[in-house]
């Protein structure tokens, strides 16, 4: 746990600005109704949800095959899957129709971690059907919250979004993974896009250089629209004000690190003009 | 230096990184690049403060999922 945070305090991992707001999400959903919250379920979702991760994380990374400690950690995953169930328990009985949404969100996210292996070629339909759904178990918080301040009718919205949210998450971890996923051998909706469009001869190192991030960035202001959208029915200030700020750092991103690697670029053009430039007379 | 070595370099060696962003026509110097007057005048002119994040962004801890 204090190894996936950069300061070794795992608080610090699930606050960066850039994480999937898997515990902000039900918080949001929470206040957005006029109601006083509940202090102690709230707290409860939170726990539940840092379990939930951790589960799916240390499976994750073993399926990738490049975890370090992970194999040690396992027999860990019988503590986090334990309290991960467990904290609902206290909330909804055998037979609330939280379980039923819990069982298949749970279910899909473990069987996309299992898919993602045997996947050939990620196109736009696989992104979707397996990588997104790594995110689905997000859906889980949601659907708890929604059941105990008895406020079913927001569940659909509120899973609709984070669905479209979960989407544009993974194609943001691909854009900025992809050199890390070509170095451990992971393929991606980015990188198969690289392999695809790539000039003849030309690496995917160049073609994300020369066009791919770009492209990346693209897509992902392309989707923001539709992520306003399915946002307004849900009537959170807190989270419109978390989708301003994401669109702000994407435009950041987009300017800062798309100039870092334009003047690579530069760089090799100018380190392969080394013919022409001792061709030229003294 | 093929822009794929470049890239690579840049983001698996940060005293390479470092030395790039400082001067340039140095760092490559300390590679297998033989440079030209002109190369070297062509490299002083490139803009390296914009390469100030790539190497956190793509090469450190993933910072997402």
């Amino acid at each position: 746990m204090k190894s996936l945070s950069v300061s070794g305090d795992a608080p610090d991992y699930f606050m960066q600005p850039r994480m999937f707001p898997m515990l902000l999400l039900p918080w949001w959903m929470a206040g957005s109704g006029e109601r006083k919250l509940d202090r102690e379920f709230q707290s409860d979702v939170v726990y539940s949800t840092l379990n939930g991760y951790y589960y799916i994380r240390l499976l994750d990374n073993l399926m990738d095959g490049h975890g370090s400690v992970e194999l040690a950690l396992l027999p860990a995953a019988a503590f986090f899957h334990s309290e991960f169930l467990l904290t609902y328990q206290k909330y909804f009985d055998a037979n609330h129709p939280f379980w039923p949404v819990l069982r298949s969100a749970w279910f899909s996210s473990s069987e996309a971690i299992a898919s993602e292996e045997s996947v050939v070629c990620f196109d736009e339909d696989a992104f979707r059907q397996i990588s997104v759904q790594k995110l689905c178990a997000a859906r889980i918080p949601l659907a708890a919250t929604g059941y105990f301040y008895r406020d079913v009718e927001s569940i659909k919205p509120w899973l609709e979004f984070t669905a479209a949210l979960a989407s544009w998450s993974q194609m943001l971890d691909d854009v900025f993974d992809w050199h890390r996923d070509l170095r451990d051998k992971k393929d991606s909706y980015v990188l198969s896009q690289a392999r695809r469009h790539k000039r003849e001869g030309e690496t995917v190192e160049a073609w994300m250089a020369r066009t791919g991030f770009d492209w990346g960035m693209s897509v992902l202001s392309g989707w923001l629209p539709e992520l306003r959208r399915l946002a307004q029915p849900l009537r959170s200030a807190a989270l419109n004000r978390y989708l301003d700020l994401r669109e702000e750092m994407l435009e950041e991103d987009k300017a800062k690190l798309g100039a870092g690697l334009k003047t690579l670029v530069e760089i090799s053009a100018v380190l392969s003009s080394e013919k022409n430039y001792s061709a030229r007379p003294n | 230096m093929t822009l794929q070595q470049l890239i690579n370099k840049v983001l698996n060696d940060p005293a390479f990184f470092s030395a790039l962003k400082k001067d340039p026509a140095k760092a490559l110097q300390g590679t297998d690049e033989k440079l030209t007057p002109e190369q070297i005048k062509a490299l002083k002119e490139l803009n390296y403060k914009a390469l100030e994040d790539v190497g956190s962004a793509f090469a450190g801890p993933s910072a997402i999922t």
